[in-house]
C-alpha cells in the first residue's frame, strides 16, 4: 500500500463545504419559510387590529361584512372560546395521558408495551377529520342524549381533543419517564418505598420537563387545531354558558369563514390568525417558563 | 438461632436465566458488625447482596433458592413484606444516586413516604440524620440547594443521611467508595466506623486494604461461590484457601 | 452550488406559471366554473353531460362559496363563476362588466325532525326563531322544548339568502353554526328540538321541511312564487360569455340543461315566474 500522505486532499474539503453549504441552504430556507409566513399574517392582519381598535379584542359582536364600516368586529367570544377549549382538552388530556405513560413505562410488561407503544404512535397520524367524524356521530349524539341542548358543544370539543393530544403526550412522557436514571428508581425502592410512591415522588418529578414539554405540544396541537373543533363544537360566536353550548375557537372560525371572506372580512381573519400567533407564542412562553422554574 | 447472627443465608442459590450468578451459599452475618465482600469483578457480590433487601426482584427472569433467614423468617417468601424489609435493610449504591431534589427533601423523602407529615419532626430527623451521616456542617446553610450540586463525596454521605432516615437496622453498601476521589473515601470509611455502632453494615469492596481497615469480617466470593468466610484478621493473614490467598495476595484479580 | 438556487427558483415559477395558465386556459377545451357551494353539486352535473356532448372538452368546478366565485372570476381565474344570490353592488364597483345570467331558481326550506309536530310557520314566526325572539317551539304550536337553531356560516350562499328574505337583513342571534347541507340535514335529523335550513333539492325523508305562509317549498309553489324562501342561482361571467363558457352557459340554459336541473331538484328558469331580467344577457 501507498504510504498516505498527511496532505489534505482537496476533493474531500470540497466534499465537506459542499454538505456544509447544503445543510445551511435547509437550515436557512426552513427558517425563512417560517419568518415569511409570520411576516405574510401580520402585514395583512396588522393594519386590521390598528383600525380596529382594542375592541377587536374586547367586543362580543361579530358580524362581518367585506367593508369594514359596515361590520362588526369583536372576537371576544372566540378568543375565549380557543382558551376555554384548549386548557380544558389540557386538563382532561393531561392526567390520562401521563397515567398512561406511567403504565407504559413502568408498569406494563414488554409484550403489551411492544403492541401499545406502535399503536399509541400510529393514533398521532390519524387525520383529525376523522376525529371529528366519530365526534360527530358517537360523542355529539351521546350528549345531546344526556344532556340535552345541541350536542356540539365545549364538552364534545373537550373530549376530542383530549383524545386528539393523547398520542402525542403519552409518547413522549412514555419516553421521559423511561430515561429517568434507574438509580432513582432504586434509591427509591431500597429505601421501603412502595412502587406508587416511588412513580409519584421520584419518577414524575424527574421526568417533569419532558412531560411539561408533552403538554406544551398538545397545547399546540389542541389550540391549533381545526377541522375537528369545526365539527364538534358548534361554532356559535358567543360567550358559552355552561359547558354544554356550543363554542367557536379562533382557528374554526378562520376555516368556516376564509372560503367566502373578501375585503376587511378576510383582513379581519387574518387579524385573528395573528392573535391566534400571539396566542400559542405568549402560552408556550408560559409553559416553558413553569418548565425552567420546576427543574432545580 | 444465635443472638449475634442478623442474617443468616442457607444454601442459596441464584440463575439469572441459565445463568448461575451464586451457588449454594451459606454465611451468617454479625450482628453491629462491619462484614466485608470481597472478590474479582463479576463474582457475584452485587447480586448477593441485593438478594439480601430483595432488589433483584427488579430484574426479569430471576430464580432463587435457599433461604435468607431475618427476623426467624425467610424474607425470600411470598408473603414478605418487601417494603417493610427495605426499610429495614437498606442499601447504599456503587454510584451516589441522590434524587433531583434538594438537600432537605433528599433526606426527608424516606420519613414521608412512610407517613411522617409534621414539619418539626423532618427537621429534627433531616438534622439528626445528616449529623450521623457527618455531612451536616457542611451543608447546613444550604439545605435547599439541589442535592446534584454536591461533590460526589457529598452526595454519597447524603445518600447515607438518606438511609438513616428511614431508621433501618442494616445497611447494605455496594462499593460505596470506588466512585470516590481518596480523602473523600476516607470519610466514608471514618463514618463506617461510626456507624457500626448502631447498625449491622455489610459491605461489598474490591478494595482489599479497605476491608482490612473497616471489617471484622471478610467474605471471598469467586465465580459465584463462597469460597472463604473468616474475620477479616484471619481471612488475610491466616488463608485456608489457595484461592484465598492467590487473591488478597495479588496473585489474580 | 450558489447558482443552484436561483435556477431552481426559476424553474418551480415557471413550472407554476404554466400550470396556472393550462388551468385557466378556457380555448384549449378546459372550463373552470367556481364559486357557490349550493350551485357546485349542479354544475357537476351540467359539467358531465356537456363533456359528454363535446367530447374533448373539460369542465372543472370549485366550491368556495359565492364570493369566491364572482372574485375568480372578476379577477380572471376562473371563466364561469357560481352564485346562489344576486351580485352585489359592491361587487359591480369593482369588477364593472360582470355579467350575471339566472339559470334556476332554488327553495330554501325550513327543516325540522319528522318526529317535531310543527308543520307551519309564517315568515315572521321563522324570522323571530332565527333572531331569538322565540326560542320556545310552544309559542309556535310544538310542544314545550327549547328551539335548537341551527345556522349556516357567515358567507354561505343560503344563510345570506335567509338573511335578506326571512330576516329582512336583520342578524341572526343564537344556534350553532355547521358549515355545509349534508352535516345540517344529519343534526337536524337526529335531534328532535332541531330547525335548520338547506337548499329544498337537498331535502330528503331524513327531515321535514316545514311550510312557510301555508305554502310548501314544492316545485310548484317555488316556481309560482307562493313558496317565498327562493332564491336564483346565477353563472356570473366577465363580460358577455365567449367561447366554451358561453357554450356551456347555452347548453344550461336550453331543454338538455335545464331538464338535468329539474332532475336535480331546482326549478326550471323557464317554469319560474317573472324570471329575473337578467336572462337576457345570454344570446
Ligand atoms: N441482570 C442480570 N442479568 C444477567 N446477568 C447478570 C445480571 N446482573 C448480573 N449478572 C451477572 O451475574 C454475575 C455477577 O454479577 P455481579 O453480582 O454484578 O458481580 P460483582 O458485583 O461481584 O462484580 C456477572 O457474571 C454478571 O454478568
Ligand atoms: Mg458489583
Amino acid at each position: 500500500m501507498a504510504v498516505r500522505t498527511l496532505k489534505r486532499s482537496r476533493i474531500k474539503d470540497a466534499k465537506g463545504t459542499t454538505i456544509e453549504l447544503i445543510l445551511l441552504l435547509c437550515a436557512v430556507s426552513a427558517v425563512a419559510a417560517i419568518f415569511l409566513i409570520i411576516w405574510f399574517i401580520f402585514s395583512e392582519g396588522l393594519p386590521f387590529v390598528l383600525e380596529a381598535g382594542p375592541q377587536f379584542l374586547t367586543s362580543s359582536i361579530w358580524l362581518p361584512t367585506d367593508s369594514f364600516s359596515d361590520g362588526s368586529w369583536g372576537i371576544f367570544p372566540i378568543l375565549v372560546g380557543s382558551l376555554i377549549v384548549t386548557f380544558g382538552a389540557i386538563g382532561i388530556g393531561t392526567p390520562l395521558g401521563v397515567a398512561c405513560a406511567v403504565f407504559l413505562a413502568e408498569i406494563a410488561p414488554p409484550a403489551v408495551r411492544r403492541v401499545l407503544v406502535p399503536s399509541i404512535n400510529a393514533l398521532a397520524g390519524v387525520p383529525s377529520v376523522v376525529y371529528g367524524f366519530f365526534g360527530l356521530v358517537v360523542i355529539v349524539p351521546w350528549i345531546r342524549g344526556q344532556f340535552g341542548g345541541f350536542g356540539t358543544s365545549v364538552f364534545a370539543s373537550w373530549v376530542i381533543l383530549s383524545i386528539m393530544i393523547l398520542p402525542t403526550i403519552i409518547s413522549i412522557s412514555t419516553d421521559s419517564i423511561r430515561a429517568v436514571p434507574r438509580e432513582y428508581k432504586e434509591g427509591s425502592l431500597a429505601m421501603g418505598a412502595t412502587q406508587w410512591q416511588t412513580i409519584r415522588s421520584v419518577m414524575i418529578p424527574a421526568a417533569s420537563s419532558g412531560i411539561i414539554a408533552s403538554v406544551i405540544l398538545g397545547m399546540g396541537r389542541a389550540i391549533g387545531e381545526t377541522m375537528a373543533v369545526l365539527m364538534v363544537a358548534g361554532n356559535a360566536v358567543s360567550i358559552p354558558n355552561s359547558i354544554f353550548a356550543p363554542v367557536s375557537t379562533l382557528t374554526a372560525q378562520i376555516a368556516l369563514e376564509m372560503g367566502y371572506a373578501a375585503g376587511a372580512h378576510r383582513q379581519a381573519l387574518f387579524a385573528m390568525g395573528m392573535v391566534l400567533f400571539v396566542v400559542i407564542m405568549i402560552l408556550t412562553g408560559l409553559a416553558n417558563l413553569a418548565s425552567r422554574r420546576r427543574v432545580t | 438461632m444465635d443472638d449475634n447472627v442478623e442474617i443468616s443465608v442457607k444454601n442459596l442459590s441464584l440463575w439469572f436465566g441459565k445463568f448461575q450468578a451464586l451457588k449454594n451459599i451459606s454465611i451468617a452475618i454479625p450482628k453491629n458488625e462491619v462484614t466485608a465482600l470481597i472478590g474479582p469483578s463479576g463474582c457475584g457480590k452485587s447480586t448477593f447482596i441485593k438478594t439480601l433487601d430483595r432488589m433483584n426482584d427488579l430484574v426479569d427472569n430471576v430464580r432463587i433458592t435457599g433461604e435468607v433467614i431475618y427476623k426467624g423468617r425467610n424474607i425470600l417468601d411470598d408473603d414478605t413484606d418487601v417494603v417493610q424489609l427495605r426499610k429495614e435493610i437498606g442499601m447504599v449504591f456503587q454510584k451516589p444516586n441522590p434524587f433531583p431534589k434538594s438537600i432537605y427533601d433528599n433526606v426527608a423523602y424516606g420519613p414521608r413516604v412512610h407517613g411522617i407529615k409534621d414539619r418539626k419532626a423532618l427537621n429534627d430527623i433531616v438534622e439528626g440524620s445528616l449529623r450521623k451521616a457527618a455531612l451536616w456542617d457542611e451543608v447546613s446553610d444550604r439545605l435547599n440547594e439541589s442535592a446534584l450540586r454536591l461533590s460526589g463525596g457529598q452526595q454519597q454521605r447524603l445518600c447515607i443521611a438518606r438511609l438513616l432516615a428511614v431508621e433501618p437496622n442494616v445497611l447494605l453498601m455496594d462499593e460505596p467508595a470506588s466512585a470516590l476521589d481518596p480523602i473523600a473515601t476516607s470519610k466514608i470509611e471514618d463514618l463506617l466506623y461510626e456507624l457500626k455502632r448502631e447498625y449491622t453494615i455489610i459491605i461489598v469492596t474490591h478494595n482489599m486494604q479497605q476491608a482490612a481497615r473497616v471489617a471484622t469480617h471478610t467474605a471471598f466470593f469467586l465465580l459465584g461461590e463462597l469460597i472463604e468466610y473468616a474475620s477479616t484478621i484471619d481471612l488475610f493473614e491466616r488463608p485456608r484457601d489457595k484461592r484465598t490467598e492467590d487473591y488478597v495476595t495479588g496473585k489474580f484479580g | 452550488m450558489k447558482r443552484l438556487f436561483p435556477i431552481l427558483l426559476v424553474a418551480v415559477l415557471v413550472a407554476a406559471a404554466v400550470f396556472e395558465a393550462g388551468c385557466a386556459s378556457n380555448s384549449a377545451g378546459k372550463l373552470q366554473v367556481a364559486g357557490s357551494t349550493s350551485v357546485q353539486p349542479h354544475a357537476e352535473v351540467l359539467a358531465r353531460a356537456f363533456q359528454q356532448n363535446n367530447s374533448g372538452t373539460r369542465v372543472y368546478v370549485q366550491g368556495g362559496g359565492s364570493s369566491a366565485g364572482i372574485q375568480a372570476v372578476g379577477e380572471g381565474t376562473a371563466a364561469i363563476g357560481m352564485s346562489s344570490r344576486a351580485v352585489k353592488a359592491s361587487e359591480i364597483a369593482t369588477y364593472p362588466t360582470l355579467k350575471p345570467v339566472a339559470i334556476a331558481v332554488d327553495g330554501i326550506a325550513m327543516i325540522v325532525n319528522p318526529k317535531n309536530p310543527v308543520n307551519n310557520l309564517t315568515m315572521n314566526q321563522t324570522r323571530d326563531i332565527f333572531t331569538g325572539n322565540i326560542t320556545n317551539w310552544n309559542q309556535v304550536g310544538g310542544s314545550d322544548a327549547t328551539i335548537n337553531v341551527i345556522n349556516r356560516e357567515q358567507g354561505s350562499g343560503t344563510r345570506d339568502g335567509v338573511q335578506t328574505i326571512v330576516l329582512k337583513g336583520g342578524n341572526f342571534a343564537g344556534g350553532i353554526v355547521l358549515s355545509s347541507t349534508g352535516a345540517i340535514r344529519t343534526a337536524v335529523s337526529q335531534d328532535v328540538n332541531a330547525i335548520g335550513y338547506i337548499s329544498s333539492a337537498e331535502v330528503d325523508s331524513s327531515v321535514k321541511a316545514v311550510n312557510i305562509d301555508g305554502a310548501a317549498p314544492t316545485y310548484d309553489n317555488i316556481a309560482n312564487r307562493s313558496y317565498k324562501i327562493q332564491r336564483d342561482f346565477f353563472f356570473v361571467t366577465k363580460g358577455d360569455p365567449s367561447g366554451l363558457a358561453s357554450q356551456f352557459i347555452n347548453f344550461t340554459l336550453g331543454a338538455g340543461g335545464q331538464a338535468l336541473l329539474k332532475a336535480d331538484g331546482l326549478v326550471s328558469i323557464s317554469d319560474a315566474q317573472n324570471a329575473s331580467m337578467t336572462t337576457s344577457a345570454t344570446k
